[in-house]
């Protein structure tokens, strides 16, 4: 069966350090930058600027931008299995309740041994299915102004998890 | 006009095996013509010997030339293909394939059958005696890979037409 | 003789350290040239390390400057090197959920090792491992390329379906396998060429890495955008593990015109020998009318194979043959049996065959078999065209064993006997003797005391006849010779007694005692110098030596007018004979001799491999008594003082030039008994022109049959423009003015397919000739179809090179039986 982010994770509570933070109260936005790591359960994310905002029902949506090399960071644990989920882009979009990670812009997310890359990568934690496009915003572009890659490395029949 | 008597040739490598059949009248001629030549013994084994006579092809064949009016056979060409190589103990090429070709053309007669197949022996018998003799001569100028480069090499012994 | 004299080829014989079980062939797993490198793409510092993330890259991922909002060409995807079994979809958009599936989209396509599958759309369903393709898709790996519509195909497996694909696979070829067993008369394959074969089909079922099924498919061996033929099949399967092609229900079209329905046919998708239905040949010939065969093969072995042949002949009806070839390291023969059961012409049943069986029982002792018949005399010159045996009067049945075991001696026994055929002119049968037994005893010891050596031939032969006197005749014949040998020079004193008895039963008056007896002393001494020096001809050095020797013979003169004549006769007068102890062949007449001969001989002898160029001889013999014993009562006998004067001369620069000549004068008559002069001239593959003159001197007074002729002899093979080959022989008896044999023939390479076409006429009979048409069309790869002319004119051509050496040299052996 198709292994699921770590549920786990939901319930956890949310940690975020970073070297400033400023509060939009009117619309419940909080904007943290500088060296960010959000902490959640397994879920880290790491990048130069977060902004965190809050729907009616409480659900947190959180928008990285920037990081090393202009690249946020995204790692969570899979769920049942001792692998982890690695993302990269030049923004990160999480929404909790959908558990949907968007990354945009020199997209890379690695799961287990496989990996997907491309410009948008949208990848669901929790029913692990993932949509790559060589386009910005799940647009796909003529081939030739780029290309989507995904990589699947053997697995034992077994399922026994790869050397 | 510059002729002399040939000088002594002996064959430049001591002990040679025959890789043919051993049982051939061609095999035992081309020991007896070793063993007559002097300082070169013919071993049973391979591993014994210095070189290796590879024999790769001795085919005799038997071709019509001409035939006469009533479309009956009246000259044959017998030919004789030898083509042989020679290898060192440790299976390094001294001398690359070559061949040699002998050719006598037989003229038949089906009325004298008994008699021409008798003239074909002797024909064959002195293709033979020619192939042993241009043999030795090859094996003569066989180059010895870790002989020093010696001077022209010595030339061949007589060898009995 | 139809085969030529069956030789046990040493190799296969001789104690060499072949394995001693039948080597049998093991065809080495074809070296499958697979680009299973990993794919490389555009050099792009590795950015992505796989630590985890949370620690920055340490480079950073591309100088691309990044902008938000525009979007930025990816670098390529930076891959390290691919684990074997690794999948890399890309595509313009991957949609897919981990572990189970991936579909992607725009110029898609997946890799994995050397399997490359690309189309519009790629769904890749990992649990099963399979892929599926829609819209012009394209399946790539190693030589093979397969496109079409749709393609759904178990990746790792290899098997799947293909919808209306077209393809090309294309095979290494393979080295012949080293110690490949030869079977008798078959040549030796080349290192056989890629074999590249394409086509399309309405749909394609793969079945495994070198399986492939097509429906209502095509095959050709042509190249795609000149697809001069090929084969169309409801079922065509391509198997390249066996490297088979079988087709059912197909038909071969040849330049758009199908020119024959093939129900089911196989035909070898390389170089190695199949069983199957090789092609069939066509021809006609003034004799049997329309020649259509077809000849199935049965590869049962690496080494032992049987072609059964079914043999259509417009006037005379259907014939049937089989051949059967076998070979092991201790024997080796062919049998081969022709059956006719009603010849329309004839009006009866006609059938002949060939046994012929050769046996290395080891230790020195060897056997051979050669057994033939025909039903009735003119068989071969209505059924058969080749020269071989149309020309042939005493069909050879015999058998033998020999044993060589004993070192110094050897013995021998033989039975034989012949089917002879009547004369055509004459319609006489003139029989030979049959030997029923012959039993020989040769032995030859050197090195004896004194340096002498010993040599002793010795016969006892059984001579029958249905006609004739018939008798046993013992010889023995020992002789001791003192060779005395330097390396210049020898000298041979030899003496020898030469005794026979006969045990004679007469046919009709006896002209004697049964009981006959004659002893000879034989006296001769040969010596020969040979002096050398060194000198340069053409601009290279050459050693040439000078070698005169000198032979003289006595033998006393005895009565032998009483002694029947079993099997003597004149030997012909050439350089062999004249140092011969005997002017006589056979053990019948021992001539008298009192004579000296003389020959002078120079060679040109390449110092640094010994080979010999050119050769030049003189000879002539001086007699100093005159002939006084004859083959039978009133035969002429030689008078004169001189033999005839001998000269040849022979230059080989292998392989390019040959030429010889040769030249008999008879001083007495100041005429020239015997001259033939030719030359050859072959300066590349498929090149070669060959001229050669002979002249005897005629002594018979009866027109109708010469002894005498002037025999003119052109072949060659030569290209006359772009792939077309010009091949002819015309060899013809100036004296008679009669072709006595004739053929020309073109061929035209296409690259995937060469035509031959061949016309030869031959003198069968005084009054009577074969003509005959051959045509063949070969396709590489293919097999050919047309009677096959390749024999004949490797036989009749000499330096005849296949021009498309390259197609498969299919099992017909070089000199077929019949």
């Amino acid at each position: 069966a198709p292994a699921h982010a770590e549920k786990a994770d939901r319930g956890k509570p949310v940690n975020i350090e970073a070297d400033k933070v400023t509060v939009d109260d009117k619309n419940k936005i909080h904007i943290f930058e500088g060296h960010v790591v959000l902490t959640q359960g397994t879920l880290t994310i790491r990048s130069d600027k977060l902004v965190v905002s809050q729907d009616q029902e409480g659900y947190q949506r959180g928008i990285a931008t920037g990081g090393d090399g202009g690249l946020a960071r995204f790692r969570q644990k899979r769920e049942g299995k001792n692998e982890w989920v690695d993302g990269e882009g030049e923004r990160i979009e999480h929404d909790a309740r959908s558990e949907l990670s968007q990354f945009f812009l020199r997209a890379r997310v690695k799961s287990g041994e496989d990996e997907v890359r491309g410009q948008y990568i949208q990848f669901n934690g929790v029913t692990e299915t993932y949509l790559v496009t060589n386009g910005p915003n799940a647009t796909t572009l003529p081939s030739q102004q780029g290309r989507v890659q995904v990589t699947i490395q053997p697995k034992k029949k077994d399922g026994a998890t790869n050397p | 006009c510059g002729f002399q008597l040939r000088g002594a040739r002996p064959l430049p490598f001591d002990s040679i095996y025959l890789n043919m059949y051993q049982y051939s009248e061609l095999a035992a001629a081309i020991r007896r013509q070793i063993r007559a030549n002097g300082n070169t013994i013919v071993t049973d084994r391979a591993e014994d010997a210095q070189v290796r006579l590879e024999v790769q092809a001795d085919v005799k064949d038997k071709v019509i030339l001409a035939l006469n009016t009533q479309g009956r056979v009246r000259e044959y060409q017998l030919r004789q293909r030898f083509i042989f190589r020679l290898v060192g103990k440790n299976g390094q090429e001294i001398m690359p394939s070559s061949e040699i070709f002998l050719r006598r053309d037989l003229a038949f007669d089906d009325t004298q059958l008994l008699a021409k197949q008798q003239e074909e022996t002797l024909l064959y018998r002195d293709m033979q005696n020619d192939l042993v003799q241009q043999l030795m001569r090859r094996l003569a100028a066989a180059k010895m890979p870790e002989a020093p480069p010696a001077a022209a090499p010595a030339p061949a012994p007589a060898a009995k037409p | 003789e139809t085969l030529p004299p069956f030789f046990v080829s040493p190799a296969l014989l001789g104690p060499a350290p072949t394995p001693a079980a039948a080597p049998a062939v093991s065809d080495p797993a074809p070296a499958v040239v697979s680009d299973k490198q990993a794919l490389k793409p555009a050099p792009t510092p590795a950015a992505a390390t796989s630590r985890p993330a949370a620690k920055a890259a340490d480079k950073p991922v591309s100088p691309a400057r990044v902008s938000r909002g525009v979007p930025v060409a990816v670098a390529p995807a930076p891959v390290q090197a691919l684990k074997p079994g690794t999948t890399v979809i890309t595509g313009d958009k991957v949609s897919g959920l981990q572990d189970v599936d991936a579909v992607a989209e725009g110029a898609a396509e997946l890799r994995r090792d050397n399997t490359r599958v690309e189309g519009d759309k790629l769904h890749y369903f990992e649990l099963t491992d399979e892929v599926e393709a829609t819209g012009n898709v394209k399946v790539t790996r190693g030589g093979d390329r397969m496109s079409g519509p749709h393609m759904r195909m178990k990746v790792e497996e290899q098997v799947g379906t293909f919808d209306s694909p077209e393809y090309v696979i294309s095979r290494p070829g393979r080295p012949a396998p080293p110690g490949q067993i030869l079977l008798p008369g078959q040549s030796v394959p080349r290192a056989q060429q890629p074999l590249t074969g394409h086509g399309s089909a309405e749909s394609l079922e793969l079945e495994g890495e070198n399986q492939f099924r097509f429906l209502n498919g095509t095959w050709t061996s042509c190249k795609p955008e000149r697809p001069d033929w090929y084969i169309r099949a409801n079922e065509l399967q391509l198997d390249y593990d066996r490297e088979v092609g079988e087709a059912k229900g197909g038909t071969l079209v040849f330049k758009g015109l199908p020119l024959g329905y093939l129900p089911w046919a196989d035909f070898p998708l390389s170089e190695a020998r199949r069983s199957g239905v090789l092609s069939p040949t066509f021809g006609t010939s003034n004799k049997v009318g329309v020649d259509l065969s077809v000849p199935y093969y049965f590869n049962l072995a690496p080494n032992y194979d049987d072609t059964l042949t079914l043999r259509y002949m417009g006037l005379r009806g259907l014939q049937m043959r089989n051949e059967t070839r076998y070979v092991t390291p201790t024997y080796r023969g062919i049998t081969y049996l022709e059956y006719l059961p009603n010849d329309q012409v004839e009006q009866r049943s006609r059938y002949a065959g060939t046994i012929r069986h050769d046996h290395n029982f080891g230790d020195g002792w060897a056997g051979n078999i050669n057994f033939a018949g025909i039903s009735d005399p003119k068989y071969f010159t209505d059924l058969s065209t080749r020269l071989t045996l149309t020309s042939t009067v005493n069909i050879p049945r015999q058998a033998s064993l020999t044993y060589g075991g004993g070192g110094w001696w050897n013995a021998s026994a033989m039975l034989q006997s012949f089917q002879t055929l009547p004369d055509t002119l004459t319609g006489v049968r003139s029989e030979p003797y049959k030997r029923l037994p012959q039993l020989t005893l040769n032995a030859l010891r050197p090195e004896l005391p004194g340096g002498t050596t010993f040599h002793l031939a010795s016969e006892f032969v059984s001579f029958s006849h249905p006609t004739q006197t018939e008798g046993r005749r013992l010889t023995l014949y020992p002789q001791l010779s003192l060779p005395l040998q330097t390396s210049a020079f020898y000298v041979t004193p030899k003496i020898g007694v030469h005794a026979t008895r006969y045990d004679i039963d007469y046919r009709g008056t006896p002209t004697g005692d049964t009981g006959q007896s004659r002893s000879l002393p034989i006296f001769s001494v040969d010596s020969g110098v040979t002096f050398e020096r060194d000198t340069s001809f053409g601009g290279r050095d050459y050693i040439q030596t000078l070698e005169p020797r000198v032979y003289y013979l006595y033998v006393p003169y005895t009565d032998q007018s009483k002694i029947p004549n079993f099997d003597s006769g004149f030997y012909d007068f050439n350089f062999a004979q004249i140092f011969a102890e005997n002017v006589y062949t056979g053990g019948d007449r021992i001539s008298n001799a009192n004579q000296v001969t003389t020959a002078l001989q120079s060679r040109l002898i390449d110092p640094n491999t010994g080979a010999e160029t050119v050769r030049a001889a003189l000879g002539q013999r001086y007699y100093l008594v005159d002939q006084r014993v004859a083959l039978a009562d009133g035969a002429p006998m030689r008078t004169g003082k001189q033999a005839d004067l001998l000269a040849a001369f022979s230059a080989t620069f292998m392989p390019k030039f040959q030429f010889d000549t040769a030249w008999q004068y008879n001083p007495r008559d100041n005429w020239t008994e015997r001259f033939n002069v030719g030359v050859r001239f072959q300066p590349a593959y498929a090149r070669a022109v060959s001229v050669s003159w002979r002249y005897k001197h005629n002594y018979s007074t009866d027109p109708k049959s010469p002894d005498g002729f002037r025999d003119l002899d052109i072949s060659g093979q030569w290209p006359l423009w772009g792939n077309l080959y010009g091949v002819a022989r015309y060899n013809r008896n100036l004296r008679d003015h009669r072709l006595t044999q004739g053929i020309a023939g073109i061929e035209y390479n296409a690259g995937c397919w060469v035509f031959r076409g061949v016309v030869q006429q031959l003198v069968t009979t005084s009054t009577d000739v074969n003509r005959s048409f051959f045509f063949q069309l070969e396709f590489n790869g293919a097999g050919s179809i047309g009677s096959s002319p390749l024999t004949m004119l490797k036989r009749n051509v000499p330096g005849y090179g296949k021009i498309n050496e390259g197609s498969t040299p299919y099992v017909g052996s070089d000199d077929d039986e019949f």
